[in-house]
């Protein structure tokens, strides 16, 4: 029936369009799954430090003339360092004060932090829409679709990334520490393992992750106050539909979202595609809330 | 912590106080009011008044805000040379609109009922100009505006209120007529989930339909905030035949994304984009974020080289280019024709009676600066044709080279 409504080629255009979509904004649902996971907070101000991602590269490479390589290493380290230091002014006290409220004063901060962040991007960066250079100029046809290199790279560059993530938990120490903590927070603290350090340190990775995100897509997508918003949205969406805490979750709920919206757009409307999103999203809610790789997969 | 249930949230004590200093400002309320009202026993004025209510200080427009300022001190000037109005000195009173409308309403009021002017220059963004043009209904005055394109300043046909410049629906309706000129069968446009957006695409429909019943249009509705066009694109390029052309009616980013995007596919090599949004026609950052992508976009404008300049208009734009040194924006010629009507009115009528002199301008012929200004009053509710001058005029111009100009492609005479 779908072959009916759209040509093979159309429909292998469409299903590589929404791959490529997917994969894109994986790396967006790997960072929040991540701080989720290690210290159990939802973080409102994720897609904001996609948006310092952008700009860092912005100004890296267009204006500094930094090339790509370093411009994207700059820009994952200013993610990282800037939620380092929100970490510590600002989360640390989720778990290190006695509080009545810890995750709701987090959900409050991160959501307060998101606003400040947006505002304070317009007022030192301007109102205009930003787009640094290209990584790599150029596009490939294939099949008779066109694809621009900077999205392989993007893509390329995020499986890397997830990988490069996924070893780290596994085979370093401080990634077997993140596995113990989500598995068992006072267990770990019993075995002496630095709550505060490792906290640090995850809510750090989280925020490099996003950064390199954003900046990885800036030369394709622009960079503008509120460019983190809308990936932040199908970033939740996607660390539901995967399991939350899942490394590979992410990964396969990424794909699942940009599948659906691309599909819904053609064979629908663009402006039922979000929608169709957040039906998928109750309809887990409703039957499966442990994601598609559920409790056991959940864990690191 | 529990809540205390047995223990009331505010003592008697407390309440009587708190019900005694609503009714001291309610008295004290009362009685500003009150002797703001111009009493029968009122002298008259020896001066007339006109109000200017326009953005002077940034998030708002300021540097817009200054120019209409500008103008209004130059009318009043030049209005005083001549004798000033019914023999009496016309004088001007102005206020920052800001972007709060809470704030250019207190100076609507404070303008209408202490300083008693006789019309006003409003609001410049919409979405001051809008709640402004609303408290007319209880503070009378005329109001004119010329760049505020809601509908709804015209459509919610307010009784003092006049508009003398585009209408946000207008530049769809107005963009058949190219399309027709250019040949253009099919065209797909990508509408933003906005009343921009959706007006805008209403009125090109509804203008095909008038003008071109030939022209086939699909709409493509994006809601807010997207950044990802890939889906549309393939759904473009999917159709057979390609469309002539495609209409972007999204603001910026989601516009600009949406041409850059078009590019990269390489569906702009073979399909004519039009941006429908002023904002990214014209954005200060156009090259840098479409780069070679920019070239052969077409969007419009409703000023050119070209337009029509009347004798009253050529006399204008010397006295204004004497005063600042370039060329008035074509608003600023608007404000000119508008102030100018409202002396008229006065002198005509003998009176500033708000209604009075709103029943004169709806019947009003007169020569502006770049032809006649006539109102449209359609009675119908709803209509955006109320107090509407129908005389703008939209031109279609083309980004022909990387980091140049665009240029006029039509009309061309």
């Amino acid at each position: 029936m779908v072959v009916d409504l759209i040509s093979l080629l159309s429909l292998l255009d469409l299903i590589i369009t929404g791959l490529m979509m997917g994969l894109l904004l994986s790396l967006m649902g790997l960072g929040l799954t991540h701080i989720y996971g290690i210290m159990r907070i939802i973080n409102f101000a994720h897609g904001e430090f996609y948006m310092i991602g952008g700009y860092a590269l912005y100004y890296a490479s267009s204006l500094l003339g930094i090339p790509a390589v370093p411009a994207l290493l700059f820009a994952a380290l200013a993610g990282f360092f800037i939620s380092l230091f929100v970490e510590r002014s600002l989360i640390r006290d989720t778990y290190v004060k006695k509080m009545e409220r810890p995750d709701e004063y987090a959900l409050i901060v991160t959501f307060a932090l998101s606003i400040f962040f947006q505002n304070m991007a317009r007022e030192l960066f301007g109102p205009f829409v930003r787009t640094p250079r290209p990584f790599w100029p150029g596009r490939v046809e294939f099949l008779g679709s066109a694809i621009t290199l900077d999205r392989i790279v993007a893509c390329i560059i995020s499986v890397c990334a997830i990988a490069l993530f996924y070893i780290f938990i596994k085979k370093t120490w401080t990634g077997r520490i993140w596995q113990a903590v989500a598995q068992n927070r006072a267990g770990a603290i019993a075995l002496g393992v630095n709550i505060e350090k490792t906290n640090a340190l995850a809510f750090a990775a989280s925020g490099m992750l996003a950064a390199l995100a954003g900046a990885l897509l800036a030369p394709v997508f622009s960079v503008y106050s509120s460019v983190g918003t809308v990936p932040q949205a199908k970033g939740f969406v996607i660390i539901v539909l995967g399991g939350m805490g899942s490394i590979g979750g992410s990964l396969v709920g990424g794909l699942i979202v940009g599948l659906i919206d691309a599909m819904i757009s053609v064979l629908i409307s663009p402006a039922y595609a979000t929608t169709a999103t957040y039906i998928l999203l109750i309809i887990f809610l409703l039957f499966r809330p442990e994601g598609l790789f559920g409790e056991k997969a959940r864990r690191f | 912590m529990k809540y205390n249930l047995n223990r009331s949230a505010i003592t008697k004590v407390q309440a009587s106080i708190i019900v005694t200093i609503i009714l001291v400002a309610a008295v004290i309320a009362g009685v500003v009011y009150y002797e703001m009202i111009p009493s029968p026993s009122t002298p008259p004025s020896e001066v007339i008044k006109i109000g200017v209510i326009t953005p002077l200080s940034a998030p708002a427009d300021y540097v817009s805000g200054k120019m209409i300022l500008d103008l209004a001190n130059l009318f009043v000037e030049t209005q005083n040379a001549k004798g000033g109005v019914l023999g009496k000195k016309l004088e001007l009173v102005s206020a920052d609109q800001t972007l709060d409308p809470s704030v250019a309403i207190s100076a609507l009021g404070r303008m209408v009922l202490q300083d008693k002017i006789v019309g006003l220059i409003g609001p410049w963004e919409s979405s001051v100009a809008l709640p402004v043009a609303e408290a007319t209904e209880s503070f009378p005055v005329i109001m004119f505006v010329t760049d505020s394109w809601a509908d709804a300043i015209t459509a919610n046909h307010y009784k003092y209120v006049f508009r003398v410049g585009p209408y946000n629906s207008f530049g769809g309706y107005a963009i058949v007529d190219f399309l027709k000129y250019a040949g253009y069968k099919r065209i797909v446009t990508f509408v933003e989930e906005s009343a921009y957006g959706i007006g805008f695409n209403d009125a090109l429909v509804a203008g095909a339909k008038e003008k071109y019943p030939e022209l086939e249009v699909t709409s493509l509705l994006i809601e807010m905030g997207r950044t990802e066009f890939s889906p549309e694109i393939v759904k473009i390029r999917g159709m057979e035949p390609l469309p002539d052309a495609i209409g972007v009616i999204c603001n910026v980013p989601m516009g600009t994304l949406i041409i850059k995007q078009l590019y990269e596919s390489g569906l702009s090599e073979k399909v004519q984009i039009i941006s429908m949004a002023g904002n990214v026609f014209y954005d200060p950052n156009y090259w840098e974020s479409l780069g070679e992508g920019g070239v052969g976009v077409i969007g419009f404008n409703y000023a050119s080289p070209t337009m029509l300049i009347t004798d009253k208009g050529e006399e204008f734009i010397d006295l204004w280019k004497s005063r600042f040194g370039f060329m008035p924006p074509y608003m600023i010629m608007y404000y000119w024709d508008s102030l100018n009507m409202l002396v008229e009115a006065i002198e005509k009528t003998g009176s500033t009676d708000p209604g009075i002199l709103a029943k004169y301008l709806e019947n009003i012929d007169y020569l502006g600066t770049t032809g006649r200004i006539t109102f449209k009053n359609d009675p119908t509710p709803g209509s955006v044709f109320w107090h509407q001058w129908l005389g703008i005029k939209q031109y279609i111009f083309q980004y022909k080279e990387y980091g140049k100009e665009p240029i006029l492609i039509y009309p061309l005479s």
